[in-house]
């Protein structure tokens, strides 16, 4: 057995299936510990805003079971990253790469207004909204890992 | 009950109320809005608002948040789709909105603000 005494990063893990009603539980807990851990509360409810939001992601669009989500606070750094991964399907992971791609290309306000535009025209059930809200609201780095199937979506939150 | 008749909306955990005052109507959100696919619950009402507004010949529609602890994307996707169906209206038929958000809530200011930005001029935004 083995307990860590090193208490300077803060890390939580969850692993559970591709299931909507997890969410709401893991954005709750979320946002209720990152209260107490991190000083400022305006964090705690960004982060599990965004939490909440890359959920919704890893549920809609995976293509298998595991739902993967780790949150590593590097107090050294005074960073703290939200990691989501799930399976997906090709097409996905291509519409991902470029949504992401775009989001990070412009000034956050402006891709989210833009999105907010080609929204209201939109009659699927998809927004296209998430990834640019989460950008917009936290002013964070948003990348993306490719595994074959598996995704891997990292926000970085700079908590200065 | 408002004098429009429509239903308000009750979902498992969120509620969305109609009602009237003195000078336009209110609507009233709470809870948490988080659903795989807002859209079939709150577009047609929406909607049913709209379309009593224009036929009411009302100006003034406040939608209160104060109240509504989350709100996805998909659920602001529904807020977008009746807010953009009033910037194309000619002047005569336009109506406006106020926007209530609580400051507690730290989503509200950030992505409230968004939606006033879709429709300048059309959107007041009252924080308290
Ligand atoms: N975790 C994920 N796995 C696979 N594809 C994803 C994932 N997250 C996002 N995507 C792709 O990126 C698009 C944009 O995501 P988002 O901005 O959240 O909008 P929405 O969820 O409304 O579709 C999605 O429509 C989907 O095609
Ligand atoms: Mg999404």
């Amino acid at each position: 057995m083995e307990l860590f005494k090193n208490v300077e990063n803060g890390f939580i893990e969850m692993i559970f299936g591709p299931r909507w009603t997890y969410i709401a539980t893991v954005r709750t807990f979320l946002q209720n510990f990152l209260s107490i851990t991190l000083a400022d509360n305006k964090w705690a409810d960004v982060i599990s805003m965004a939490a909440s939001e890359l959920l919704e992601n890893a549920v809609k669009y995976a293509s298998d079971e595991g739902t993967k989500i780790s949150v590593e606070h590097k107090k050294d750094e005074n960073k703290l990253f939200l990691h989501v991964e799930n399976f997906s399907s090709k097409e996905n992971i291509k519409i991902l790469l470029s949504e992401v791609e775009q989001i990070n290309s412009g000034e956050p306000q402006e891709v989210y207004l833009m999105k907010m535009q080609e929204a209201a025209l939109r009659t699927d059930g998809g927004s296209q909204l998430g990834l640019a809200r989460i950008r917009y609201e936290s002013d964070a780095f948003i990348k993306v890992d490719v595994d074959n199937d598996l995704v891997k979506v990292t926000v970085v939150f700079d908590l200065k | 009950m408002n004098s429009f008749g429509i239903d308000n909306v009750i979902t498992e955990k969120a509620t969305v109320e109609l009602s009237d005052i003195s000078n336009g109507m209110k609507v009233t959100f709470s809870g948490d809005i988080d659903v795989q696919n807002p859209e079939p619950i709150f577009v047609p009402f929406f909607e049913q608002i709209h379309n009593k507004v224009l036929e009411n010949n009302i100006k003034y529609v406040e939608l209160d948040f104060s109240k509504l602890t989350f709100l996805n994307s998909s659920g602001i996707k529904t807020l977008i789709k009746w807010i953009t169906k009033v910037t194309p209206l000619p002047v005569e038929k336009k109506y406006r909105f106020k926007i209530v958000a609580n400051s507690e809530i730290t989503w509200q200011e950030t992505s409230l603000k968004m939606l006033s930005m879709l429709a300048p001029g059309l959107i007041e935004i009252q924080i308290k």
